[in-house]
């Protein structure tokens, strides 16, 4: 059975891209539109891995990550953040807040398949 | 105090000119504000169009790629190669069939030239019994005068003579027969020979010619098989190329929300600038070095969104181009193995029914040669009756010439004469016995040679002819396999064609319909133009910078090292200063940290 990964991003478009290199990858993939939808989502979907943008309306990635960080069903699955942001800082705010991995954009689709092939086992 | 004055004029004077550009300046900015605002929300329809199409183009181009696959692993396939192991092996075996075949055909044509020679043979001993037959109804007739001379005193030598008369005729006759047979026996061989050897020399030549044909058309195809085995790597280059540029198109369609985010970033700048104006927080400097980076910025930003879209068009023009490429690379294999398999199975076709006819021919020689040594064995036996006849009749007239000798000497000195030719005709009896020996001699022979030949070919027709039928069964088997093979590549290759055609036209079509990168390319040349207005507006009132503008405040807002080298290089400072992103200790690429 595929595993389920969710990508939560607010521009449909790299939500796209990330949803076509997964599903080429053989993975179901489950889309939210920013950090609430996705926490929403959370709530009903059970799923193996979570890649999410940081900044996003509504609830950024961060607050995404505590909050799902906080539901059983999330406590130990990989959490990666996919943004444009590459500071030190804010990656040090997402390792505290949970996260397994920072991939800055844009990324290729091999390698995002290699860390989630790698965050998976 | 004159010098505070001139000073105290020129602070005001700059002050009405801003305040009087300061409305102009806020007027583009929120021209300039709209523009972007429009600009970074509307292209994301366009973008989803594009990432819609490429999943479609990936997924077909996958396809083509599966197919080139199979078709060249169709023709490097095992069953094609063993198929083809099997014809080279049937090739060699037809060959060493026709061979053996006409050294049978050499020998059997020796043994009817044998067989030919041996009849000559007894043309001899039948002349003999010309002779022989001659010189009795000489002495037939001497034997009647001599009688008739001496009376009543030899009255029985005229029947003797009659006798003798009786059977000279019937030794003639019989050599006769044998003669004649003889003849017609030597006339079918000399037939049969000739077809054995016509047949043989045709056969060999023509299958022999037909087999090395066929072992350069299975050259071919091998060769090919070799090819396309080889070109199976290729095709896996080419896919993996396909998926780099799917992947180059992948990071590309990104650069939208790249683009985006720094063009809402430089919005954001600029809607701040124009309260900052209006509010007479910011002045001319601010505004000049404001605009002036949020200039670098989109210029960057612009330059980011073309190259992106710019590879976008590129990579799938590239998808196409290398679809097509393997289409061609993959018909240039396939579709030789194709034309060559074509005019492969076409010739074969022609040829295995000639080699067949020819092989199968081979054994009605073998049967005619059958027919052909029992008529032999026939006519043979018929002779040697005849010659048994003719051994008979000399025991006869020698029985009568011993009679003969016996009453001429009861005659006494007037019958010595009888006594003479009685003793001739004695002699004569054993020369007619002597040369039916000779006769039956050269009969036995021909016997012998006929049952020769007759064991040896006869005795294998009904195998060889099984062993024809099980060549020609298994070929066709075998063409069968490779024509099967041939007639996929055919309709995989016109499949392959008309996808790869409607792939090019469709990725050529979705390209051209790219046209965000010229809209934005429109608003963002009239922001820069309304933005380096205002610069250079903004540097008559303030010359030089005096550096108080809070630029940290606007670093604030990055969160693209891009954004942040612009930035830094705006300073005067060198992008190097700007940290890079912290070493790993995977291979995932320098922009990825796994915790």
């Amino acid at each position: 059975m595929a595993k389920v990964i969710m990508t939560a991003d607010d521009s449909a478009s790299v939500r796209q891209m990330v949803s076509f290199t997964l599903k080429q990858g053989g993975y179901e993939v489950v889309e939210a539109v920013d950090g609430k939808d996705a926490l929403q989502k959370l709530a009903v979907h059970k799923v193996d891995m979570l890649i999410t943008d940081l900044n996003m309306p509504n609830l950024d990635g961060i607050g995404l990550i505590k909050g799902a960080r906080a539901l059983a069903s999330c406590k130990f699955i990989p959490i990666v953040m996919l943004t444009t942001e590459s500071q030190d800082g804010r990656k040090q705010e997402g390792k505290a807040a949970g996260a397994t991995g920072w991939i800055v954009k844009p990324f290729k689709p091999e390698q995002l398949m290699a860390v989630v092939k790698k965050v998976l086992g | 105090m004159i010098s505070a004055g001139k000073d105290t004029v020129t602070a005001a004077a700059s002050g009405a000119e801003l305040s009087r550009l300061s409305s102009g300046w806020s007027t583009t900015l929120q021209g300039v504000v709209a523009d972007l605002a429009v600009i970074s929300g509307a292209t994301e329809d366009e973008f989803l169009a594009i990432g819609g199409r490429l999943q479609e183009f990936y997924q077909r181009g996958a396809g083509i790629s599966g197919l080139a696959q199979e078709m060249v692993g169709e023709v490097a396939g095992e069953h094609v190669t063993s198929a083809m192991a099997e014809l080279d092996e049937m090739l060699d075996t037809m060959g060493r069939y026709v061979t053996r075949a006409q050294l049978e055909i050499d020998d059997s044509a020796g043994t009817l030239r044998e067989i030919l020679k041996l009849l000559d043979q007894v043309g001899e001993p039948l002349s003999g019994f010309k002779k022989v037959n001659k010189v009795l109804r000489m002495l037939g007739i001497s034997t009647k005068i001599e009688s008739a001379r001496l009376g009543q005193k030899a009255a029985g030598f005229d029947t003797l003579a009659s006798d003798v008369g009786d059977l000279s005729v019937q030794v003639n006759d019989k050599a006769a027969i044998i003669l004649g047979r003889k003849d017609e026996l030597a006339r079918a061989i000399g037939h049969t020979l000739t077809g054995v050897l016509d047949s043989g020399a045709q056969q060999q030549s023509q299958v022999l010619a037909i087999l090395a044909r066929t072992r350069v058309s299975l050259e071919g195809l091998t060769a090919i098989n070799a090819r396309c085995s080889s070109a199976v790597a290729g095709i896996s280059a080419v896919s993996d190329e396909v998926s780099s540029n799917i992947g180059d198109v992948v990071m590309s369609m990104q650069s939208h929300d790249i683009v985006r985010q720094q063009i809402e970033h430089v919005e954001q700048t600029l809607a701040e600038l124009d309260r900052r104006l209006a509010g007479g927080q910011a002045g001319a400097d601010d505004a000049a070095c404001i605009c002036d980076l949020q200039t670098s910025q989109l210029s960057h930003a612009a330059g980011e969104l073309d190259g992106a879209v710019r590879t976008i068009i590129d990579s799938l023009r590239e998808v196409a181009r290398k679809q097509s490429g393997l289409s061609a690379q993959t018909s240039g294999m396939a579709g030789i193995a194709d034309q060559a398999g074509g005019n492969f199975f076409s010739g074969m076709e022609q040829d295995i029914s000639v080699v067949s006819e020819a092989l199968l021919e081979s054994s009605k020689v073998n049967r005619s040669l059958c027919v052909a040594m029992g008529s032999v064995a026939d006519t043979v036996g018929e002779i040697a009756d005849f010659v048994g006849d003719i051994e008979k009749i000399g025991e006869e007239i020698k029985l009568i010439a011993l009679n003969a000798q016996i009453q001429s000497a009861y005659t006494g000195e007037e019958g010595a004469a009888l006594g003479v030719l009685a003793e001739a005709i004695q002699r004569l009896s054993i020369d007619a016995i002597d040369h039916t020996g000779a006769v039956s001699g050269t009969l036995q022979a021909i016997i012998a040679v006929t049952q020769r030949l007759n064991d040896g070919v006869c005795g294998e027709t009904t195998v060889l002819e099984a062993e024809v039928r099980g060549m020609v069964s298994k070929l066709t088997a075998l063409l069968e396999v490779l024509r099967l093979v041939n007639e996929t590549l055919r309709r995989s290759l016109s499949r392959m064609d008309a996808e790869v055609a409607q792939l090019s036209t469709d990725i050529e079509r979705a390209t051209a319909g790219i046209t965000v990168q010229h809209k934005v390319a429109q608003v963002l040349e009239r922001s820069l133009s309304g933005l380096s207005g205002i610069v250079k507006e903004a540097r008559r009132i303030a010359p030089f910078s005096v550096g108080r503008t809070d630029m940290e405040e606007i670093a604030k807002r990055y969160t693209m090292q891009s954004q942040r080298r612009i930035h830094e290089s705006h300073l005067d400072h060198k992008a190097a200063a700007i940290p890079v992103a912290s070493s790993q200790d995977h291979d995932l690429g320098g922009n990825v940290d796994l915790f």
